[in-house]
């Protein structure tokens, strides 16, 4: 055995002793040992090795746009249309090179995968060129887009499919205010976009580890990826209930990111969960005062559902079928999703409590109460949690939702001067004692830690 | 790994097939399509991805048409060619006329039949007698047709390009041939001479 793998073999014995003396915790000795692998691990490395050759084949590719754009005026149009073919031949040359001779190296599969996605666009950009073919941006991108989706089930690459994504965005153009940013015109709808990301999501889930709650830095890229597009996708196609979806749709990432990836080391690593934590709390916090809460329990509620048309039925009843997904898989094995938030996970829930209480009373005083507690609570057991964890971040993204919520509730009360100035004393007496107990915490840890040494 | 290679060789080829299909299609327009001089004006935008262009606007309103259209529809429109010489857009339809070359374009938008009399009787009155006049129903402005709008070229001539374009516009004329509701841009010429030997003084 090599020197190196028997001092990590000791360390992790050690940390395993830790954990059965009880010394720490078996989440604690979990962390321990991911730690004294990751030292270890070769996988960081080989990732810089994949990124280094994307971004050689990237500058590689913006290299042949630009000889492109320059326009080799001196030859025969027939004779540049057979050259414009060139660039997608030596990518599909390495293509070939990748999944035939060096399958096993992601920095050959994922590098080639790159280059021949962007040296199909090349070619028809160049096609384009020379004869003059003005053509439609939305049908080019469509062409492109599915031209590039067997790139992620023959090879299984993954680095394409943030290129992948975000040109998928440009088709949502038809259907939103994105159209005023690239042009085009109003033709059919998103469908074209949902089309693309559905045939992108068997990818994903292939990727994904199904019996891990630790997932490769690979899922984590195409989570945020997919994550960010995704939301950018419903922002842009529904068209009622927008807070339910915004909520319920934060539910689905959260539970999702739960379920594989909740043991993954750092925050950073766990990008469905953070993120749609942080979601869910912006659009309670958003609804949480007096104008806001007018729109989203006026036209926008369920129970306002007589002024409604079409459409805004249909997304109401898709919702109710996300919904009901979602739900059912959460309660089929509950288990499986590990300890989770009931209060990030019933936000929605809730939400439709409040649109439904709101029909039957008149002052909104009343709704702005409940939705204020419910985050404050969020933020409060969140910190409570952090501490009780040793989760410093949890901590500060429980006193970060207090201190937002309060700081925004500061200008918007509408108390009378007085009256406000004794509640946010008492709110500022009461972070001086969270500080407190917080000091406590840390002279305890410091003076364990000078009795060890 | 059979199938792999398989599955491989026919994704290979239906890469390739569509650049393919466009040069073959383009070459059929080029070789086999109709001629039409067209009158243009121009200015000197880039694309990222292709470099620099000329892109070449044309007289797309007051057309007349006996259908009804609506903003967005799908339209064919007729090519004319007026006494000059100079092709222009003589009537849209709902249907590819049987008769004449025609061009896919869209609607942009249409106008009633008063601004009909107007704009057009002192546009096209030469090209169409005053009984035809009457029988249209209404005019409408199309969008550009496609690949007819930009000309890619060098970028080293295409500030020259531009100026002599703006110098010259009298003398100024695109060569479009026309196919089946294709167009292709032939070249740009200037005073008989493609753009480019104009620029090298040939």
């Amino acid at each position: 055995m090599e020197p190196n793998a028997l001092l990590t073999n000791t360390l992790l014995n050690f940390a395993k002793k830790l954990e059965t003396k009880n010394i720490v915790s078996a989440e604690t000795g979990i962390k321990i040992r991911s730690f004294i692998r990751r030292n270890e691990d070769p996988s960081y490395w080989q990732i810089f090795l994949v990124i280094s050759a994307l971004f050689g084949a990237l500058f590689a590719s913006a290299g042949i746009f630009s000889i492109i754009s320059h326009n080799w005026y001196d030859m025969p149009k027939h004779l540049k249309g057979i050259f414009s073919v060139i660039p997608v031949l030596v990518a599909l040359y390495f293509y070939y090179l990748a999944i035939f001779k060096h399958k096993d190296s992601k920095t050959w599969v994922e590098t080639s995968s790159l280059f021949l996605m962007l040296m199909i666009g090349a070619s028809m950009a160049l096609v384009s060129q020379t004869y003059e073919i003005e053509g439609d941006f939305l049908k080019f991108i469509k062409v492109w887009l599915a031209l590039t989706i067997p790139l992620f089930y023959v090879a299984r690459a993954s680095a394409i499919s943030g290129f992948y994504l975000v040109l998928a965005l440009p088709l949502l153009a038809d259907d939103s205010p994105i159209r005023w940013f690239i042009g085009g015109e109003a033709e059919s709808g998103s469908q074209w976009f949902w089309l693309y990301i559905l045939a992108f999501i068997p990818h994903f889930y292939l990727a994904l580890d199904k019996k891990s709650t630790k997932q490769s830095i690979r899922i984590v890229y195409m989570s945020y990826v997919f994550f960010t597009i995704l939301t950018i996708g419903l922002i842009a196609t529904v068209k009622s209930n927008y807070i339910l979806w915004a909520l319920t749709a934060g539910v689905g990432f959260y539970l999702f990111g739960k379920q594989y990836m909740r043991d993954n080391m750092y925050m950073a690593m766990r990008p469905f969960s953070w993120l749609s934590q942080l979601g869910i709390v912006t659009v309670l916090i958003a609804i949480s005062n007096k104008w806001s809460m007018i729109i989203a329990f006026g036209s926008d509620s369920f129970m306002h559902m007589d002024r409604w048309e079409g459409e805004e039925w249909y997304y109401f009843l898709l919702l109710l079928v996300v919904m009901g997904g979602i739900y059912f898989n959460f309660f089929r094995a509950k288990e499986k999703f590990g300890e989770v938030n009931y209060l990030i996970v019933f936000a929605p829930f809730f939400v439709m409590f409040c649109m439904i209480f709101d029909d039957f009373i008149d002052s909104w005083w009343w709704m702005s109460l409940f939705i204020n507690f419910y985050i404050l609570y969020i933020g409060i057991t969140t910190m409570i949690h952090g501490s009780s964890s040793g989760n410093v971040v949890k901590v500060f993204a429980g006193l970060l939702v207090v201190a937002v919520l309060l700081g925004i509730r500061y200008f918007d009360t509408d108390l009378g001067y007085i009256a406000k100035g004794i509640v946010f004393l008492m709110v500022g007496g009461m972070f001086f004692v969270i500080n407190l107990l917080v000091k406590d915490k840390v002279e305890d840890i410091e003076r364990h830690k000078k009795l060890s040494e | 790994m059979k199938n792999k290679k398989i599955f491989f060789f026919v994704f290979a080829l239906a890469i390739i097939m569509v650049p393919i299909y466009v040069i073959v299609s383009s070459e059929d327009i080029l070789t086999n399509g109709a001629y039409y001089k067209f009158k243009p004006q121009a200015y000197d935008p880039m694309d990222p991805f292709r470099g620099k262009y000329l892109r070449v606007n044309y007289e797309t309103r007051n057309i007349p048409t006996l259908d009804k259209f609506e903003a967005g529809d799908d339209a064919y429109v007729l090519i004319g060619v007026d006494p000059e010489g100079y092709a222009y857009f003589k009537e849209a339809f709902k249907k590819p006329p049987k008769k004449g070359d025609y061009l896919n374009s869209k609607i942009d938008y249409v106008e009633g039949r008063e601004e009909f009399r107007e704009g057009f009787a002192s546009r096209n009155s030469n090209t169409i007698g005053p009984d035809d006049k009457g029988s249209y129903k209404s005019i409408v402005s199309i969008k550009p047709p496609a690949n007819m709008c930009k000309y890619f070229i060098n970028e080293d001539y295409a500030m020259p390009a531009e100026r002599a374009f703006q110098k010259q516009r009298e003398h100024v004329h695109i060569g479009v041939r026309i196919m089946d509701g294709e167009a292709r841009i032939v070249d740009i010429y200037i005073k008989g001479k493609p753009i480019l030997d104009y620029l090298r003084g040939k």
